[in-house]
């Protein structure tokens, strides 16, 4: 065969494999994405759309859900001058204001949000079907109904997030950064970091010269040769992942400090200005954080805690918008809340007069979204057929709990898709992963 | 029962069925563990070089010195208590882990690598590089590490030399290098 001819048969089969299937030998060239990548089905146009995701929620199950809109019904008990003083006087008569185009009422630090965050503040009436603080992890997985990569066992929903979308954000890091609470990723631990560690950790500036780190790193490898070359995989593994870690570790050495120069504790406040800090470096595709608003309330009887924690939380989320605003990356992001469980919202004594505060409530919580994706507005609601002590079904196209085709037991899992929509994931995929529900379109800004 | 002990399953030491399935079988050190080693190693060289020997403490000590208390606190601690979170501990490193784990070994050769401390500046090179391996590493001079480890710290101090590191600084960036090294960062390895 003469080389020329030899030539044109290796330049015809180069030229195959870059049209064959669909080109994507040829996509994969032109995108720098593996082909099994692009087979995924991942980058489709929705992909530039990916958003990080902002996520909070509590074991403590703080009472969130007693004073958003939609509570202001019969038989809800809020906070009392009477009781709590002055500072509860907005709890006391709630105060009207839109959520998009929605006209509501509720606690005034709600309404009293910019309104550019109201645009695109959305809170869905839901149920997490559990009443007990342990269930915390399961909560996060929805019950086993989120899935792993593999389709088995359980995912919690800020690492299906970020397994979904740490590519398309090309962040530092694919796993999900904590900064207060529990998480796994793919069934393993994480490790969390406060906001003030963190900030310390990076003040200090004893990190050896950049060229005297990069010779450590290849003399490492040189000592550990014979290991990575015919040690076990998970010898193998554990040498990848510390090298990875000592370069991410660089790069956020270099970069975040000046970011959290306010910091000043591990509040909410703190959480929320390192959250955007990170969203705006690209260190991961989700910062999980622990947003307060009452806590563990059962024996805040006048609920001037709930008063006062709820100020506090909602500032923070107004921070936290501000700061992403601020960076210019308001619109790549999802900020989420979803606690294990929802407080009682009925008057409760602790003995004959004395006024306890809110117990565990498994048939109602509140579940917050705001983000670009996010259409501001209410879904779902209270069931006056359970004395307004329970949430309604949710009809996932109008949001009403008319018409229903979401019942109340399925309205967390269906949350749980929302959030996932609004972070950019296809809807095939956010299906394929997560078992049950549908997707909220009321919630979504696109839809 | 030599059999059972000796087996992958126990040892580790080459690949089953079982363990190609599982995530992790090596864990990085938690804070208690990786404290501990600093601890132990000390302790080994301050017995062999003469110094006063520190009591074991499970390396609270060690741990607790200037800016070794920021990176220990970043390092997750094995301190369990019924019902609070959960009882795992994450196996797998990160970039803050790492930074930790950095800070301390950096306050730990400040503290023990100078003119007049556990490991001298003014002893010859190669006298350092063996009190560091054998004593604070438990690498022995027979082990299959021991001449990698020693050839990478001799370069290592070379080129903190040539960048202009004075003797008791480049053998620091010796110390810390071992300090940072898989065999005290990991547990299982």
């Amino acid at each position: 065969m003469s080389n020329k001819l030899k030539s044109k048969q290796r330049r015809d089969f180069i030229q195959n494999c870059l049209v064959a299937n669909g080109a994507i030998g040829l996509r994969s060239l032109l995108l720098g994405l593996p082909p099994q990548y692009l087979l995924r089905g991942d980058v489709t146009a929705a992909n530039a759309a990916k958003k990080f995701l902002i996520f909070s929620e509590r074991r403590l199950a703080d009472p969130v859900n007693a004073n958003i809109p939609g509570t202001y019904v019969e038989g809800i008990r809020h906070a009392k001058v009477s009781e709590a003083g002055d500072i509860a006087a907005g709890f006391e008569t709630p105060v009207p204001f839109t959520l998009g185009s929605q006209s509501v009422v509720a606690a005034s630090p709600w309404a009293g949000l910019p309104a550019n965050i109201r645009q695109n503040l959305h809170f869905i009436h839901a149920r997490s079907n559990t009443s007990s603080h342990n269930d915390s992890i399961n909560v996060m997985g929805s019950f086993s109904s989120i899935k792993d990569l593999e389709g088995r066992g359980q995912e919690l929903l800020p690492s299906a997030v970020a397994q979904e979308t740490a590519t398309g954000l090309g962040t530092l890091q694919v796993k999900p950064f904590t900064l207060s609470g529990f998480l796994s990723y793919n069934s393993v631990p994480e490790g969390k970091t406060s906001p003030l560690s963190l900030k310390n950790l990076l003040g200090d500036s004893s990190s050896s010269s950049t060229s005297i780190g990069a010779l450590r790193d290849t003399l490492m490898d040189q000592v550990y040769a014979s290991v990575k070359s015919g040690g076990t995989r998970a010898q193998k593994k554990f040498l990848d992942n510390f090298a990875i870690s000592k370069s991410q570790a660089k790069t956020m050495s270099e970069n975040l400090y000046t970011y959290l120069e306010d910091v000043s504790g591990n509040e909410s406040e703190d959480q929320v200005k390192t959250a955007a800090a990170l969203v705006l470096l690209k260190i991961a595709p989700v910062i999980r954080i622990e947003m307060r608003f009452g806590g563990d309330n059962h024996t805040d009887g006048t609920l001037i805690r709930e008063v006062e924690e709820t100020i506090e939380g909602v500032n923070a989320i107004n921070t936290l918008w501000t700061k992403l605003t601020e960076y210019g990356v308001q619109d790549q992001a999802v900020f989420a809340l979803s606690n294990v469980f929802g407080r009682t919202l009925e008057t409760r004594y602790a003995n004959a007069g004395v006024l306890k505060g809110r117990d565990h409530n498994q048939n109602h919580s509140a579940i917050i979204l705001l983000g670009s994706s996010i259409r501001g507005g209410v879904s779902g609601g209270l069931d006056p057929a359970f004395n307004n002590l329970a949430c309604t079904g949710i009809n996932a196209q109008t949001g009403l709990s008319a018409d229903a085709d979401i019942i109340a037991g399925q309205t967390h899992i269906s949350s749980m898709k929302t959030i996932m929509a609004a972070c950019g994931v296809a809807e095939e995929k956010i299906n394929e992963r997560m078992l049950g529900g549908k997707i909220i379109r009321s919630c979504l800004a696109a839809s | 029962v030599k059999e059972l002990m000796l087996s992958p399953l126990v040892l580790a030491n080459t690949e089953t069925p079982t363990s190609k399935l599982s995530s992790e079988l090596i864990s990085i050190s938690r804070r208690n563990q990786f404290c501990s080693n600093l601890n132990v190693g000390i302790i080994n060289l301050a017995t062999n070089s003469g110094g006063d020997i520190p009591e074991f403490d499970n390396g609270e000590s060690v741990c607790a010195v200037g800016n070794s208390v920021l990176g220990a606190s970043v390092l997750p601690i094995e301190n369990f208590v019924r019902g609070v979170e959960n009882d795992s501990l994450p196996p797998t490193s990160s970039a803050v882990w790492s930074m930790g784990i950095e800070r301390i070994c950096k306050q730990t050769a400040t503290t023990y690598v100078n003119t007049n401390a556990l490991v001298k500046a003014t002893d010859e090179l190669s006298f350092s590089i063996n009190q560091i391996l054998t004593d604070f590493l438990g690498v022995p001079s027979n082990h299959p590490l021991y001449a990698n480890f020693s050839s990478a710290m001799t370069e290592l101090y070379n080129s903190a030399r040539d960048d202009g590191l004075g003797n008791v600084l480049a053998r620091r960036e010796m110390f810390s290098f071992v300090c940072e090294s898989p065999e005290l960062i990991g547990v299982g390895l």
